[in-house]
């Protein structure tokens, strides 16, 4: 499959129209501007990194890639989905800023539409946005007027199940979409705003994956990856090749792929691998896990976890061949991170879940810069929210000042071990009102405190992330001095991100 | 061609019994609609316009009209096709009843349903939903005081059609303006 220029610009958008917002690149960029590349991959968590010390090989190439990168080894999400976490990401926002909290959120706050990377860059930089994740390309539209490019999140895809992508919603796309895809025939989680018809097309959807998934059942033998379509490894990282070669410098891209998002789907070849009986550490079932999966169930999906990372890495790897031959990899500034990580204790499996234990929000960051030949490791926590004036730093951008982050260490900050690095999970707040029920938690000082706030339960969690880094032992109940004064500054965040809420209530 | 009509002319249920069906219809699929834009609307709120909010609102009217009248023109073709004393006669209720089955089945498998279907799962549903169906169709038919009730209900029903099918109705045109300019 290639793509080719028609598909770049399969759907134009108002910045090609409106000269005030993004027409930009036309005055003459400096076209010896180093490009920007941010790579997110889906619901990956660093746990399972042998760079971070996961015991199983899990991305040999991209270990490799790392021996020429910054590596930030406590790099936490600051969500624990898709929505809050990508908000973040792209505005450098936390969440209660953003305000991105729920399932099915319609972006960020009108306050912050402004505020992101790409209005950061567009002034300077063409810029590019691709994401297969539905969630994620909320915030492609929303933030469209800062997009020079868009590729619809289907490009690569076998299929395409978007309604809202039809060439008669071409004059109507963002509003076809949030009506569409975003309500009246759902195909996630949660239901349609169609009473019949869109269980009708929940089960034709079904089907026709089914069908897909025995057509390929010799090369993906437990199942084909899908994000809101059937999609192939090797397709997807063949577009990601023709998109990047025909990238112009100076350009911002940011590309956000659904592996190793869930369903995992191993290639054949990597389907039988990790079979080795190593076993992870029980943890006890938390009182707020939704689905209570016995542990035998959380190791059988951790191993195949970790088989798809294995199978995207070779598909990363030719990704990187390409990026290299391209001469892409020696002249640009490549981001990989991740929206957030993924569970598979304490009763939970995937992402769907209150908890904020270390493996839902401790995500990989690596950033390579042009002509990189040794490897930098960081240790000090660091925030998502860090990533995106980071960037604008690097390329001599002035920095954004809503931003709540701060520049990484080792371009442009200093390691900081007092620095707070918050995650939080509202997904059941209102986005009216001050958030009542909620789970956020603090890391600083080698420690990290969680506090649940739940009407079926509240209680704190508190570890020593040096002595216990599977937090298994909480030191909230013995009371430690530090514990207190985390709870304190996480106290006094929650009432400041509140008062404006509860003022007008 | 005149046979044609003079055999969808018996076999269609009485204008009376196909407005209370609609009655019921409308109900259900444009309040479920409306469930699902008030649950979405503080999210809304703060990314969209009043314009845009009001534009998502009539992309979901206007597909609830239209799926009102796919599934009221497939039950009336359930009632053409199927022998009159089955379908036809007793419409309004009987349908009513074949809605709110398979409402609470569609409503059902969206929440328990999110991986690939399975043929003995929803088969069960189905046998299930033909059950009660049959059940509460019988109930109707022979309990005068049932049926008396169900009619009622249907007829104060009929209040919602008269917002619900005009609302849709100026949604679509406002749907049709957007993708036409």
């Amino acid at each position: 499959m290639t793509l080719g220029a028609a598909a770049l610009a399969a759907r134009p958008l108002a910045s090609h129209l409106d000269p005030s917002t993004g027409s930009g690149h036309r005055l003459g960029r400096d076209s010896s501007a180093p490009n920007v590349f941010v790579f997110v991959f889906d619901a990956w968590c660093a746990d399972h990194l042998s760079i971070h010390g996961y015991p199983r090989d899990t991305m040999p190439n991209l270990a490799r890639f790392a021996e020429r990168a910054f590596v930030y080894h406590n790099h936490i999400a600051s969500g624990s989905f898709t929505v809050p976490g990508t908000a973040s990401l792209l505005t450098g926002l936390h969440p209660w800023a953003h305000r991105a909290v729920q399932l099915t959120a319609g972006g960020v706050t009108r306050a912050h539409k402004d505020h992101n990377a790409f209005a950061a860059f567009s002034q300077n930089y063409n810029t590019m946005g691709y994401t297969q994740n539905p969630y994620a390309d909320i915030f492609l539209y929303q933030f469209e007027k800062y997009l020079h490019t868009y590729i619809p999140e289907s490009a690569f895809n076998l299929e395409s199940r978007m309604l809202s992508s039809l060439p008669i919603f071409n004059n109507d796309a963002q509003m076809a979409f949030a009506s569409i895809e975003n309500n009246i025939l759902r195909n996630g989680k949660g239901t349609s705003g169609s009473l019949y018809l869109g269980m009708g097309a929940r089960l034709d959807g079904l089907s026709k994956y089914a069908k897909t998934r025995r057509a390929y059942i010799g090369e993906y033998p437990a199942g084909v990856p899908i994000a809101s379509g059937v999609f192939l490894l090797d397709e997807l990282v063949n577009g990601l090749g023709a998109a990047i070669r025909e990238i112009k410098a100076p350009t911002f891209s940011y590309f956000h792929v659904y592996p190793p998002h869930e369903p995992y789907a191993p290639r054949s070849e990597f389907a039988r691998l990790f079979e080795d009986g190593w076993t992870f550490p029980e943890k006890p079932v938390h009182p707020l896990s939704l689905t209570l999966y016995p542990r035998e169930e959380a190791l059988a999906n951790r191993q195949r976890y970790d088989q798809y990372l294995a199978a995207w890495d070779a598909e990363f790897g030719r990704l990187l061949e390409e990026m290299k031959s391209s001469g892409q990899l020696e002249t640009s500034i490549i981001v990989l991170t991740s929206d957030h990580g993924e569970l598979f204790e304490r009763g939970e499996i995937g992402h769907n879940s209150f908890l904020l234990s270390s493996p839902i929000v401790h995500v990989p960051l690596f950033i390579s810069l042009p002509g990189q030949m040794e490897r930098k490791d960081f240790y000090e926590f660091t925030s998502a929210v860090d990533v995106m004036p980071t960037l604008t730093n690097l390329v001599g951008l002035e920095a954004p000042a809503w931003a709540d982050g701060r520049l990484l260490p080792g371009l442009g900050g200093e390691e900081d071990p007092n620095r707070s690095v918050f995650s939080l999970d509202a997904k059941t707040a209102s986005s009216f009102a001050a958030f009542k029920q909620y789970s956020i938690s603090i890391t600083r000082q080698r420690h990290r405190l969680i506090r649940y706030q739940y009407s079926n339960y509240e209680g704190f969690e508190f570890y020593n992330l040096d002595d216990d880094p599977e937090e298994l032992k909480n030191l909230f109940p013995s009371n430690p001095s530090l514990a207190a004064d985390m709870k304190g500054e996480l106290d006094q965040t929650v009432a400041d991100f509140n008062r404006p809420y509860e003022k007008k209530n | 061609m005149s046979t044609i009509l003079e055999f969808f002319k018996k076999s269609l249920p009485e204008k009376k019994e196909v407005t209370l069906a609609l009655a019921g219809l409308a109900f259900l699929v444009f309040g479920w609609e409306l469930r699902s834009l008030f649950y979405n609307f503080p999210a809304f709120a703060l990314s969209y316009s009043v314009g845009e909010i009001f534009a998502i609102a009539a992309y979901m009217m206007s597909a609830a009209l239209l799926e009102t009248a796919i599934v009221m023109s497939f039950a009336l073709f359930m009632a053409v096709i199927l022998p009159r004393k089955l379908f036809a006669e007793g419409f309004s209720y009987k349908a009513f009843f074949l809605f709110v089955g398979l409402a609470a089945i569609s409503i059902h498998l969206q929440f328990v349903m999110n991986n690939q279907p399975k043929i003995a799962f929803l088969t069960r549903e189905l046998v299930i939903g033909l059950a009660i169906w049959i059940l509460l169709s019988l109930l109707t038919h022979f309990v005068p005081l049932v049926k008396k009730i169900i009619l009622d209900i249907l007829d104060r029903l009929t209040i919602f059609s008269y917002i619900y099918i005009p609302l849709g109705a100026l949604s679509l045109l406002v749907v049709t303006f957007r993708l036409l300019w």
